[in-house]
């Protein structure tokens, strides 16, 4: 896949999994990687991205004796989201019509 | 925890050297936590590792990252690529080329000349300490309140320059970054592609003294604060103050003393930075009425024929000689008897004026920096002795002033005027002006 849309959709799989509650690194990530080919160390500059435009938040939890960082959504990122998935249903539009147009031509 | 892991942490913190401290350490924190978890969750560590990228390429994505975030958030950084952009619409070619080498040459030129503030700064700020420091030793011991203002004021006046030379560092650095990100365009526009990874806000480094930055200008004004606080405890500085602008200073005791002249040959005064009036007294006696500043003693020896005033600094006030250049408004006036002879009278003050109200005594007035003013009486006053006047000035001017209208008419350096009466009276500044009236 062109890496640029693999960017963007990466954006956008994070902020859907934060839409559904908050989490941490380790399992944010092997949700990710079950569906998305990306190597497994690539996710932290995202977060770290996605954190510093303000559509994510972090905080500390003690977990077994030491911190656990746990992302949370804000709601500038619910509001990206919702972009993102306004722009996927149009990409869903032109896939249809190519990989249609592929099956029926 | 696993060598491996920890060899893997090891190498990843060392790529990111360079970077924000607080970056680095977030980076860190979240690549340890993740193999807290990942173990914790029953993961291999060889396993774990294999999945993931090496830590440099690791590190060169945080840092790609990073440099592209601080290009986007820096506003002065942002405007300044957007100006060029709209300067890179107006002019095309080789005049563009033009236009951005005398940008990146004004720019560079600036920023250097910035660093360059910042290094006289520091060197400033290095030498006074020490400086003031060793002025305050000089200060005796019993009196530690000047010590104390000494070195308050030393470190008052270094921090200021510690501060400024910050400043200058702090100005100049987003010029150095605006200047390679001309530099850069310019390149780029020349047909030369250039990764993104190293565009602009390549200076990365630049964001990573901001926080310790912070902390350090911080710390130095609340050592300049304290400094000041004690100086102006100590009372030193409203005193400096006070001299260098030759008003009169507090804490004044009058000293009065009389003493037989009848067989004195020779009379000496001299005063660092006390102002001498020299007037006609009472008989026989010649009479001392001093205004003694706290940091200076005086001395009156008698020696046969001879009376020796001295005035000398008793070691309280530091900076002594720089601060003697000054009158101190305080004032010793000498009153001899009228028609009293002796053989030699000598004035003399390194920065105090010298102010003759009588031209009758054959006096030799010498002063450094401070002037001497002399009344000769006028032509028109019957029977008045008119004295032979030798004034001579290196820096300053000689006046005459008369004494109706008030009005100076200069005589360059050097004025002498003959006299039948036999009186010589010789006035004689370094720097001084010189005022006849």
């Amino acid at each position: 896949m062109d890496a640029q849309m693999k960017k963007g959709l990466l954006d956008a799989c994070v902020l859907h999994i934060l839409a559904s509650g908050d989490t941490y690194g380790y399992k944010l990530t092997r949700e990710i990687t079950g569906m998305m080919d990306v190597s497994e160390s690539s996710l932290y500059p995202v977060l770290r991205r996605l954190e510093t435009q303000g559509f994510l938040e972090t905080y500390s939890t003690e977990h077994q004796g030491r911190l656990r960082r746990y992302y949370r959504i804000t709601a500038s990122g619910l509001g990206r989201l919702n972009e993102y998935r306004k722009e996927l249903a149009e990409l869903r539009r032109i896939i249809d019509f190519v990989t249609g147009g592929d099956a029926n031509g | 925890m696993d060598e491996r892991i920890k060899g893997f942490l090891d190498t990843l913190a060392m790529n990111l050297d360079g970077l924000a401290e607080d970056e680095k350490k977030e980076a860190l924190d979240y690549y340890r936590e993740y193999f807290s978890d990942a173990l914790e969750e029953g993961a291999d560590a060889g396993e774990l590792l294999s999945r993931l990228d090496p830590p440099e390429k690791i590190a060169a994505a945080i840092r790609a990252e990073t440099s592209i975030r601080l290009a986007q958030t820096d506003p002065g950084l942002k405007s300044y690529s957007k100006l060029v952009k709209s300067a890179r619409r107006w002019f095309t070619g080789p005049l563009s080329a033009v236009v951005f080498s005398l940008l990146i040459f004004t720019t560079y030129s600036i920023a250097i000349l910035l660093f360059l503030g910042t290094v006289v700064s520091a060197a400033a700020a290095c030498v006074i300490l020490p400086a003031s420091i060793s002025e305050a030793m000089k200060i005796p011991a019993s009196y530690p309140g000047g010590i104390a203002g000494m070195i308050g004021i030393g470190i008052t006046v270094s921090g200021i320059f510690v501060l400024a030379a910050c400043g200058f560092y702090i100005l100049s650095r987003p010029l150095f970054r605006a200047s390679a990100v001309l530099v850069y365009k310019l390149v780029r526009k020349g047909g030369k592609p250039v990764r993104d990874t190293a565009g602009p806000g390549q200076d990365v480094s630049g964001a990573k003294t901001a926080k310790p930055a912070g902390r350090f200008v911080k710390a130095i004004l609340a050592i300049t604060a304290a400094g000041l606080v004690v100086a102006l405890a100590s009372g030193l500085p409203v005193k400096l103050f006070l001299i260098f602008n030759s008003m009169k200073p507090a804490d004044i005791t009058v000293i009065k003393q009389e003493h037989d002249i009848s067989k004195a040959s020779e009379i000496r005064i001299y005063t660092a930075h006390t102002n001498i009036r020299l007037r006609e007294g009472g008989p026989e006696k010649i009479s001392f009425e001093y205004e003694k500043a706290d940091w200076l003693d005086f001395d009156i020896k008698k020696d046969g024929g001879s009376i020796v005033f001295t005035e000398s600094s008793n070691g309280r006030l530091p900076l002594f000689s720089l601060v003697s250049l000054h009158e101190n408004r305080a004032e010793l006036v000498v009153s001899l008897p009228s028609g009293c002879d002796p053989d030699k009278i000598s004035l003399e003050s390194r920065g105090g004026t010298i102010n003759i109200e009588s031209s009758e005594f054959p006096v030799d007035a010498k002063t450094y920096t401070g002037s001497i003013n002399l009344a000769v009486p006028a032509d028109t006053v019957p029977g008045s002795i008119r004295p032979a006047i030798q004034a001579r000035t290196a820096k300053g001017t000689v006046f005459i002033r008369d004494k109706a209208t008030g009005a100076r008419t200069s005589h360059g350096t050097e004025y002498e005027s003959p006299s039948p009466g036999g009186i010589t009276i010789r006035l004689e500044s370094e720097r001084g002006d010189i005022i006849l009236d």
